[in-house]
């Protein structure tokens, strides 16, 4: 508090300006805790009790139905660690989460920048590549397992005819086609989502930096990395970490395509989780499954938070 | 200069194709699910896939309605979906503008942990959810799940508005306020609508949960007539009979409104910000 | 679009929704009344004499709809006549296991129901001991046969469901096929059945001799068929898993083989349940192991096929002359924590009463045949070819999967997953079917361990 003219008679008087700036700012903290509050008593009862209660079983070999559940400690844990399946599920929840999020953040951005360009029926387009996401999900990848068929399925039907191959393919019984495959069915279904997302923000982008980047003679590359990337970047971010951790526990593609065969070939955690939890009957031990890979999520959300944020105090 | 040029036009016509070979990929299965959905049951089962044919029927439409109360499950799902997307919406745009707006301590704590809620697999958690809504004697009841659906879509939401507010310079509000606003007036009156694409997607993603969504209904709902869209597919399927041509039909009634509410929409997304945005 | 008019349309809808919001609250009432757990354990004792009782009844969605609506009829009329109300709830396939477990889970499980996981219900302590009922209905039907030992005791002796079926695996075999290969009907021994697969069998025009599946989908009537023709068996009288054996890899040798020499379609590693289906229904296949769904798809779509249909049990390899044949049951379970176990009861006696039980049986095509003696000669069995082709051939010699040991959780756990794994190691990871045998081996120990039998 800088002293000024008559500083008894300013301190008096600038006592209240200060205790009204702190009052300010504790309304305005009760204000924003306020509006927090009807997304906070949802989150906390219907996710964080389960959750809770959820993490308190993994400890406790609990089975499905029967109500002993005895303390069992890290032995969940510890099974799965050393089982060879799980590591497996490990390696292909990376593989494929990666190869998804790769492919959609590509393609819906490319599909967003062309849709955002002025072309003849533009909103026809628009709607038409919403059409996956738009389609029940049971519905759309049954539509796919049949298109898959190895017998009557329209892709080696095309296959055989155009003699790119002389059998038919096993899309999802050889182990070593079936990841691309159940990979090929989640891209189809999520990226309309990318593009939505990012064809709104690029909605935020003004035209007068593009015209301006024009004016400084500025290339379609330039233009694009230091005018439209920046400006997408936040809204991309959440978008891609989001759908990374919505990949990363998809459950119902691959359960109904393949069930995590063959083989183990495309087992994920999910359907590792689901598989021991529901048929298996083992609850704690399916908790457990998610619980390992806390972690992995936690630091992607903190990462990206972190990144995120650098970037909204710069903006 | 001609270059350029050149480059340009490489570029569009790279463009121009890759969103042909989309669309065909993105329409493929829709169209096969409407054609089956107009065939006789012979024709699914053939060796030579039937992709285009004039042997039409209504008949799984109107077996679909015949033999299930399928016009109440169209309500329901309605009802659900509509409500979920406006309370989402609601409650995401109050959090939002706290965390964007307003400071206090915690804010990026409490911004971070928003995304926690997506950590389990539904395949998880939706046993304890069960349980707890069961001991609170709200099963069959749709209203709960529609507060099951908020919990997805409004942390997602949050962000997504908490994204769109940023971008709106705070000055804009100051103005409103400067002449004589409420928070909540500037709130309504000068942010929202500047926000109209980032409140238009979320509308979109509330929606299309809480429309799509199978395993929490099929979990909380045993009464038939409380039954949703997604939850009557699965009465299509006996074991190893699946009932393709009622399945399509099906999908083909649920996909056909979210399109028209898509069509709608993606006209708000855009246009958002050429309605009168003053910028600098 | 102007700003104002945005601001008149976001206020509009916002009047809209609440309406909309009013509207749903006001339109679904208050959550519904906890009446509706009948099942879960109350201290205070039941309705005092004004009062009336009702019976939840849970069961499977049978795929014929009349079938359904008789069933749903005999719950009611149980409930007439015996003074009290009913609420039947039916679930599909898919949707069914898991409602069950998850009501256990929760305590909230119906006082009747039927279903296909009685010694689940008895594990978790649900179960009844139906002795008495279970000897006067037999008696009404004119004595239960064999199968029903099986399907409705567990080894410890308790009698623990009351069965419905029976719902028998059959052979489908392709007559026109096998004779244009100098094969005729039955195929009577095992050797005979494996020279008529190695002549029909035609890869290079994709028509293969047998389509089974390679992973738990159908097991129980294709791969434990096998097993079970070479004498191999999967638990003894005691419970006690007997699957590394020789008999059971050798059976396992010849199913896996099948699929090795080209026999199969080369889809099966990645088929489920419809997957036989599907590959009979267009025609790529010679024979498949099946329950009715197969026949009854024939009967509404494709009758030239039908015809060309016989149906048939699995011969034995170790005993030449006869035949081996697994069949589902699906069995009628009394919450023994209900409060109306009396009323119960009667809805039990109503569906298998003489004068309901046949009609169900017919309502419900070919999926259901009889498990009591008397009904063996009914019209709709003996005079329809292909249900008389099932209950003169199959159905004598059917046995439940656990026959030898009465109602296991270990089977139903090992038949859900571990026989997944094991195919698969075997079909698609190369590992030796004495290897893969183990696999099921230990995870029925595991499965013991966890049921703490």
């Amino acid at each position: 508090m800088a002293l000024r003219v008559g500083a008894g008679f300013k301190r008096h008087s600038l006592a209240p300006a200060w205790r009204a700036r702190q009052t300010l700012a504790r309304d305005q903290a009760i204000f924003g805790y306020a509006l927090l509050l009807p997304s906070a008593v949802l989150i906390v009862v219907l996710v964080g009790v389960p959750f809770l209660r959820a993490l308190w079983l993994s400890f406790h070999r609990k089975l499905l139905g029967s109500e002993d559940a005895p303390w069992i400690g890290l032995q969940n844990y510890a099974a799965l660690l050393g089982d060879a399946t799980f590591w497996q599920a490990v390696k292909n929840t990376f593989v494929f989460t990666t190869g998804s999020i790769g492919i959609k953040l590509a393609l819906g951005l490319a599909i967003a920048l062309i849709l955002n360009e002025a072309l003849p029926l533009r909103g026809l387009w628009r709607s038409i590549v919403m059409l996956p996401y738009a389609m029940p999900t049971l519905v759309s990848v049954l539509v796919w397992k049949w298109m898959y068929n190895d017998v009557a399925g329209v892709l080696n039907y095309l296959a055989t005819s155009a003699k790119l191959s002389d059998h038919p393919i096993l899309w999802l019984g050889d182990p070593n086609v079936a990841m691309p495959a159940v990979i090929a069915v989640n891209v189809w279904r999520g990226f309309p989502f990318f593009v939505i997302t990012i064809l709104a923000g690029l909605q935020t982008v003004p035209q007068e930096l593009y015209d301006a980047a024009k004016v400084d003679g500025a290339g379609v590359w330039p233009r694009f990395s230091q005018v439209t990337l920046p400006g997408i970047l936040p809204v991309a971010a959440v978008t891609t970490l989001f759908s990374a951790i919505l990949t990363f526990n998809d459950f119902s593609i691959i359960w109904i395509l393949t069930q995590g065969g063959p083989g183990n070939a495309t087992n994920v955690l999910a359907t590792l989780t689901y598989r021991i939890s529901i048929p298996g009957l083992e609850l704690g031990k399916g908790v457990a499954v998610s619980v390992l890979m806390l972690p992995i999520l936690v630091g992607l959300i903190v990462l990206l938070n972190r990144f995120i944020s650098r970037r909204e105090e710069m903006a | 200069m001609i270059g350029h040029r050149v480059q340009h036009f490489g570029l569009r016509a790279f463009g121009w194709a890759l969103l042909a070979v989309v669309l065909v990929i993105a329409l493929f299965p829709p169209y096969f699910m409407t054609i089956t959905a107009f065939h006789p049951p012979s024709l699914s089962f053939s060796r030579t896939p039937t992709l285009f044919s004039t042997d039409l029927t209504l008949r799984a439409f109107t077996d679909l309605f015949d033999k299930y109360p399928y016009l109440t499950w169209m309500s329901n799902t309605t009802l659900v979906s509509v409500s979920s997307t406006i309370f989402s919406v609601s409650v995401a745009t109050l959090a939002a503008y706290s965390l964007s707006r307003l400071r206090y301590p915690g804010r990026s704590t409490l911004s971070s942990a928003v995304f926690f809620v997506y950590l389990f697999p539904s395949t998880l958690l939706f046993i304890p959810i069960f349980i707890v809504l069961n001991q609170l004697h709200m099963l069959d009841w749709l209203p709960a799940l529609v507060a099951v659906y908020l919990t997805f879509s409004v942390p997602f939401n949050i962000w997504l508005l908490k994204a769109y507010f940023l971008t709106i310079p705070r000055e804009l509000e100051d103005a409103a306020m400067v002449d004589g606003a409420t928070r909540w007036q500037s709130l309504m009156l000068v942010v929202m609508p500047l926000a109209a694409p980032g409140v238009a997607v979320a509308c979109i993603y509330s929606f299309t949960l809480a429309w799509n969504e199978y395993l929490y209904a099929f979990t909380l709902l045993s009464d038939q007539t409380k039954f949703t869209l997604a939850t009557g597919l699965t009465k299509l399927i006996f074991g190893d009979v699946f009932l393709w041509g009622m399945i399509m039909a099906g999908g083909v009634l649920m996909s056909a409104p979210l399109l028209v509410l898509y069509f709608v929409a993606q006209r708000w997304i855009v246009a958002g910000l050429s309605a009168g945005a003053v910028k600098g | 679009m102007a700003t104002t008019g945005m601001l008149s349309r976001r206020m509009f809808l916002a009047m809209a929704g609440g309406t909309a919001a009013v509207s749903l609250l006001s339109a679904c009432g208050g959550p519904p009344a906890p009446a509706a757990a009948p099942g879960a354990p109350q201290a205070a004792p039941a309705a005092t004499s004004g009062a009336r009782k009702t019976v939840l009844f849970w069961g499977r969605q049978q795929f014929l709809p009349d079938s359904n609506d008789y069933l749903t009829e005999s719950v009611k009329l149980a409930g007439q006549k015996g003074g009290f109300d009913v609420s039947v709830q039916l679930f599909s396939n898919d949707e069914h296991p898991q409602k069950e477990v998850v009501a256990m889970e929760s305590g909230v499980v119906p006082d009747i129901t039927y279903t296909y996981a009685p010694a689940l219900w008895n594990q978790n302590g649900y179960a009844m001991d139906v002795q008495a009922l279970y000897d006067e209905i037999g008696t009404a039907g004119g004595g239960w046969l064999p199968l029903a030992e099986g399907s409705s005791k567990i080894a410890a002796g308790k009698r623990i469901a009351v069965p419905m079926n029976v719902e028998p695996w059959f052979l489908h075999l392709r007559q026109d096929k096998f004779a244009e290969a100098g094969f005729t009907m039955p195929l009577k021994t095992w050797d005979e059945m494996m020279a008529a697969f190695q002549k029909v069998n035609k890869p290079a025009e994709n028509f293969y001799a047998f389509d089974g599946q390679m992973t738990e989908a159908d097991w129980v009537g294709n791969c434990l068929q096998f097993m079970w023709a070479f004498g191999g068996r999967l638990f003894d009288k005691e419970g006690v898993p007997t699957i590394d054996t020789p008999q059971n890899i050798a059976g396992v040798k010849a199913y896996t083989d099948l699929f090795k020499n080209k026999m199969m379609p080369p889809g099966v590693v990645s088929q489920l349940a419809a997957g036989n289906n599907e590959a009979w229904l267009s025609g790529q296949t010679a024979a498949v192991s099946n329950p009715g769904s197969i026949v009854l798809a024939m009967r509404t779509d494709n009758k030239d096929l039908l015809a060309n249909t016989y149906l048939q049990a699995f011969p034995s390899q170790v005993k030449p002359g006869t035949f081996v044949q697994t069949a589902g049951s699906a069995a009628l379970v009394i919450n023994q924590k209900s409060q109306v176990i009396e009323e119960a009861k009667q809805v039990a006696r109503m569906i298998l009463a003489p004068d309901r039980y046949p009609t169900q049986l017919e309502k419900a095509g070919s999926y259901w045949f009889p498990i009591m003696k008397n009904y063996l000669n009914l019209p709709f069995f003996t005079q329809d070819q292909w249900n008389k082709e099932v209950t003169d051939n199959i159905v004598p010699w059917t046995l439940a999967g656990t026959s030898d040991t009465g109602l296991t959780p270990i089977f139903d756990d090992i038949t859900i997953s571990a026989t997944r794994d094991m195919l698969q190691a075997i079909a698609v990871q190369g590992k030796s079917v004495e290897e893969g045998v183990k696999i099921l081996a230990d995870a029925a120990a595991a499965a013991k361990a966890k049921f703490k039998m």
